[in-house]
């Protein structure tokens, strides 16, 4: 899997799509979180910098949340099991409340076709957190069932 | 090799050329009035011509932005001051957007922001290149 589709990823989290969700400001690669590293490391705030009216508007109207989105690249969709989210959600929840992250997505990126049992998993996701599977070579998006989830996949263009 | 990228930002000139004319219209609304009629019939051209000069000498010594890097280390030229690191010196790279523009942000304690937007390279490709760079020199191989 070449680097491209991490570079995508970020550009349409950052530039494109994603800004609907969060304004991402701030994008690390290789980031550390207690044992597991994350291929890039988005973090932001709900709170887009405008002009002077967007900028009032949204100071007015949207909520100060401080936002994260861990995008990983997995080898394959069969090393997803619970254990596997459940690992990385508990990490991503730690790191959210040390930083008071209120919205938190994790992306899994793969090149092959998730199983059912896979898709299921990552669709009945129904904490707080945001599960997206992107098959980047046929370019399906899974996502979790939960607001953050089809608040996603809703706004990006993959 | 030593890479050097150095635009002009034509934009930000045309911003203080419009200062300048601005300054230089209003001006006339003091000036004398006897003194106005003398330099009326070359005015127009006068004020042009001072502010395109004063907007490109201002701007060159103020606000351009002049970035030199090789596998070892970076120059970076803001105006007149000058700043020289080697990547080796910082372990992190963050890519940061400031209200649509994008920033490589070195860190290491101190932290320096490189201004890819300003300097009309492409944020993303360029941010992979200064994670190589970081990371090599990070591992104390001295390539230069």
């Amino acid at each position: 899997m070449s680097e491209d589709v991490l570079c995508v990823l970020e550009k349409e989290l950052m530039v494109r799509g994603g800004r609907w969700v969060a304004e991402f400001r701030e994008s690390e690669r290789n980031h550390k979180l207690g044992d597991l590293t994350f291929d890039v490391c988005l973090r932001g705030g709900t709170r887009p910098k405008g002009l002077f009216l967007s900028r009032i508007l949204s100071y007015f109207v949207l909520p100060n949340y401080q936002v994260a989105c861990y995008i990983m690249k997995i080898p394959s969709s069969n090393v997803i099991s619970p254990d596997f989210l459940r690992k990385r959600l508990l990490r991503i929840r730690e790191r959210a409340k040390e930083e008071e992250f209120k919205w938190n997505w994790l992306f899994l990126v793969t090149e092959d076709e998730p199983s059912a049992k896979v898709t299921r998993m990552i669709e009945e996701g129904r904490g707080e957190e945001g599960i997206l599977l992107y098959n980047h070579r046929s370019k399906s998006l899974f996502y979790s069932r939960n607001l953050l989830g089809k608040r996603m996949k809703a706004c990006l263009k993959l | 090799m030593t890479e050097k990228v150095s635009p002009i930002r034509f934009f930000d000139v045309f911003k203080l050329f419009v200062v300048f004319l601005a300054v230089q219209m209003g001006a006339t609304l003091v000036m004398p009035v006897a003194f106005y009629y003398i330099i009326r019939p070359y005015f127009l051209f006068f004020a042009i011509a001072t502010s395109v000069l004063l907007a490109y000498i201002i701007y060159m010594r103020t606000q351009h932005f002049e970035l030199s890097y090789d596998d070892a280390g970076f120059s970076l030229k803001r105006g007149r001051t000058v700043e020289t690191h080697r990547w080796k010196e910082f372990h992190n790279v963050l890519l940061v957007r400031t209200d649509g523009d994008f920033l490589v942000r070195l860190q290491d304690g101190e932290s320096v922001n490189l201004p890819v937007s300003k300097l009309k390279l492409d944020p993303f490709s360029f941010r992979m290149k200064t994670l190589g760079f970081v990371e090599w020199g990070g591992r104390g191989i001295d390539r230069s």
